[in-house]
């Protein structure tokens, strides 16, 4: 059997993805790659009503357009890349393939993921869903939306389900060994998915599925949002692991560095389950119903989630760095010529972090408890997140997929694509910028998210709005065409690049000799279970009994759309 | 574990920056009484909410010489009342429910930044200093005509 | 040899040191842009509060 790429610097002879894996991670891809392009043409349906360019043709709404919108970029795109690309990386550090047994079950949650995508979807479509994303109660939308939801999350537990047990069969086999770090930071993204969507499911199927068939009149709406944003911040994280995945893992391979420390990727992850779960209420922070103690300690944990990205920050970097010095370059920042920027590989990822520092301040704004006034449900949040979720997290997924196509279909990811990656990926980072900063600023002067094109009744402050929500879609119309462009190079490698008999190397990082083993508690799983679910407890028990024990008359459902 | 030294410096100075930035936070909050929106009473059923008081009559009432509470109900897609007048320097304490599903109440150039809940009693307090006509809008999706619902507070010059 | 077991560990920090400067630099600057983002907004929030 072959010997296991791990990071100690041997690798695999010749690395070849076994038949049924490809199948398996290209099917995921595939519907990833869908949900991309009908969630960004709603995008672009959005940006040219909202600036008051046309009226949308009967029978499209525009709420509609940004419930399609939300529901398949930050669930759909999102959830099937993630799989798809945390299959692969296992298959190729773990044994080379995927534990045979755990296939069907891959597929299984495949199955019921698509299932459930396609029903919310067609609810969507025929107008029967008008919730947006977050379905906020006591809108309510016809059951076959919630039951889709409930489907694409049980069916990611499956998929969670494969991981793990991928991971734990590798253990076996390596008694005392350090998993490799695909491995590791892979198995801390689904717990935390698991943890996490755990609260989103009692949402929808114990609370809002009965309701939208009529068995229960009334439903407790501080309770529906609280499940919702427990879930909800989490989320955001459930999508960044990923992209921190490809920085920490595959970036140094692809500039020719090394991984300089094995512990502190790791730790960072558990920092970062630790502290991304018991914090939704930042997102509540103007909601009535929830004591101020209680959003203020939410607050500081909120604060923490934040240091693992500062490591990361500084983890990257100090890769960068070292792996110019090591060839050669001097100064205080000659290593950065020495960085691959005509990669793609490592241009877009790069571009995605860059983006990241902003959203990241905004962020952190946000979440500084009454500062949030000024910025709640302005279109400031909407921008925040088109830098995070959108270009952090987009743009890594989007480079991911263009070496791993290539590799899954035997192809060859050729100069001339790698050209047109980085003219998509400059495209993206000016519509992005010029989208993303102006929805800031705006949104400090106050301009509403989340809403349909209007002057409210011609007071003039939203004259003062205009300009700027026409250059928002300007930048909005820029971000299509460079996702046109990306779908056109996923399909053109997928179908049309060259054929090759060596596919290229997934490319996985060599830790550095230098680095210490890992301590062992950071892999005693039970400790950092624990701790994530003790930490929910303290920052969730008492509003939540409260919100039980005192709830606020039930609401009846309404379909205002 | 090894944690290079520049790596020591630097989390040591972010971590000290975000503690000062919830220390300055806190502070505002629970010295100063600048919290965000808030509010932990409840009221009747939201389809029987305009029948009990005290929003069977919304509106604005006069507490002291400079200090006003605003009763106000959320409905798609409107505010009832729509519209109210206060001179410069008002203290104005909202008190907000919905009477059907969640909406906001957002006043663009100030803090006025609430959720308001079917069942809830949202809470918040502006001081009204500059005159002018203040819009008011509702900022969480509440269906079809979302984007049509506003009302105005007029703050009459001194 | 170091002749104190603290020797050793200052030694491998100055290499160390010698090696992340430029990283150093670069998120001081991130921290500052951050820092500098939100004193902004808080002032624009102490204008309209007090």
């Amino acid at each position: 059997m072959a010997k296991t790429a791990n990071e100690t610097g041997e690798t695999l002879a010749k690395h070849r993805y076994d038949e049924r894996d490809r199948r398996l991670i290209l099917a995921h891809v595939g519907v990833s790659v869908t949900a991309l392009l009908i969630g960004a043409v709603a995008g672009l349906l959005q940006v040219v009503e909202r600036a008051g360019w046309i009226r949308l043709p009967g029978g499209i709404n525009y709420y509609q357009m940004l419930t399609l919108h939300g529901v398949l970029l930050a669930l759909v795109f999102t959830t099937f890349f993630i799989f798809g690309y945390l299959y692969a990386g296992l298959a190729r550090t773990l044994d080379g393939a995927l534990v045979s047994a755990s296939r069907k079950w891959a597929w299984i949650g495949y199955g019921m993921m698509t299932f459930g995508t396609l029903l919310a979807a067609a609810h969507i479509l025929t107008h029967e869903a008008t919730v947006l994303y977050t379905f906020y109660p006591p809108l309510q939308a016809a059951p076959g939306f919630y039951i889709g939801l409930a489907l694409l999350v049980v069916g990611s537990w499956l998929a969670s389900a494969v991981v793990i047990i991928n991971y734990m069969q590798w253990r076996r086999r390596n008694k005392g060994e350090s998993s490799p770090l695909f491995a590791y930071m892979g198995l801390v993204t689904v717990i935390l998915w698991l943890h996490a969507s755990l609260y989103v499911a009692i949402e929808v199927v114990v609370q809002l599925i009965p309701w939208s068939l009529g068995w229960v009149d009334r439903v407790n709406v501080a309770l529906s949002r609280t499940l919702f944003w427990w879930f909800g911040h989490a989320l955001v994280y459930f999508w960044l692991l990923p992209a921190y995945i490809y920085w920490y893992v595959n970036i140094p391979q692809i500039i020719g560095g090394k991984i300089f420390s094995s512990s502190l990727p790791r730790l960072t992850f558990l920092l970062l389950l630790l502290f991304s779960i018991p914090v939704g209420f930042h997102h509540q922070l103007s909601d009535p119903g929830i004591e101020s103690f209680w959003k203020f300690l939410q607050v500081t944990l909120t604060m923490a989630v934040v240091v693992p990205t500062l490591m990361t920050a500084f983890a990257i970097l100090a890769t960068f760095e070292m792996a110019g010095r090591d060839k050669g370059a001097k100064g205080l920042f000659g290593w950065v010529k020495k960085l691959p920027w005509k990669d793609v590989r490592f241009f877009t990822p790069f571009m995605a972090m860059v983006i990241f520092i902003a959203g990241g301040a905004g962020g952190v704004i946000m979440a500084s408890y009454q500062l949030n006034q000024l910025v709640h449900n302005t279109w400031f949040i909407t921008g925040h997140f088109h830098m995070t979720l959108a270009s952090t997290v987009g743009l890594t997924y989007f480079a991911a997929l263009y070496w791993m196509i290539p590799i899954l279909r035997h192809r060859k990811l050729t100069p001339g694509i790698n050209r047109l990656g980085i003219i998509q990926t400059v495209i993206w980072t000016i519509g992005m910028l010029l989208m993303s900063v102006t929805m800031h600023v705006v949104g400090l002067m106050g301009a509403p998210r989340r809403s349909s094109f209007s002057t409210y009744g011609g007071h003039e402050i939203v004259s003062s709005w205009m300009p700027y929500l026409q250059l928002i879609s300007v930048g909005g119309i820029l971000l299509f065409v460079a996702i046109l462009l990306a779908v056109y190079l996923f399909i053109h490698l997928w179908f049309l690049a060259p054929k090759t008999d060596r596919p290229a190397d997934f490319p996985i990082g060599v830790v550095s000799e230098k680095a210490s083993q890992p301590p062992r508690i950071l892999e005693r799983w039970s400790v950092w279970v624990g701790l994530s679910v003790v930490l929910s407890i303290i920052a969730y028990a008492v509003p939540l009994a409260d919100m039980l024990l005192n709830p606020a008359p039930g609401a009846l459902p309404l379909r205002p759309w | 574990m090894d944690i290079p030294r520049y790596e020591r410096l630097w989390l040591g100075i972010g971590i000290g920056t975000l503690i000062l930035f919830l220390f300055i936070t806190g502070f505002m909050g629970f010295s100063m009484g600048l919290h965000p929106t808030d509010g932990m009473k409840k009221t009747v059923e939201p389809e029987k909410v305009t029948q009990s008081p005290p929003f069977d009559h919304p509106g604005l009432r006069r507490i002291g010489p400079d200090e006003y509470v605003l009763t106000s109900v959320s409905y798609v897609f409107g505010y009832d009342p729509m519209e109210v007048t206060v001179p410069a320097g008002a203290k104005v304490h909202f008190r907000a429910t919905s009477r059907d599903v969640v909406h906001g109440l957002y006043i663009p150039g100030t803090t006025v930044n609430m959720m308001v809940e079917p069942g809830h009693i949202t809470e918040q307090t502006f001081t009204f200093n500059k005159p002018g006509e203040y819009l008011v809008l509702c900022h969480e999706y509440c269906g079809s005509g979302h984007h049509l619902m506003q009302g105005r507070i007029f703050v009459t010059g001194e | 040899m170091s002749r104190y077991p603290g020797d050793e560990v200052r030694r491998v920090d100055k290499d160390q040191d010698e090696n992340l400067r430029g990283t150093f630099v670069s998120v001081l600057l991130i921290g500052g842009f951050i820092l500098a983002m939100w004193l902004i907004v808080f002032y624009i929030y102490i204008r309209m509060t007090l």
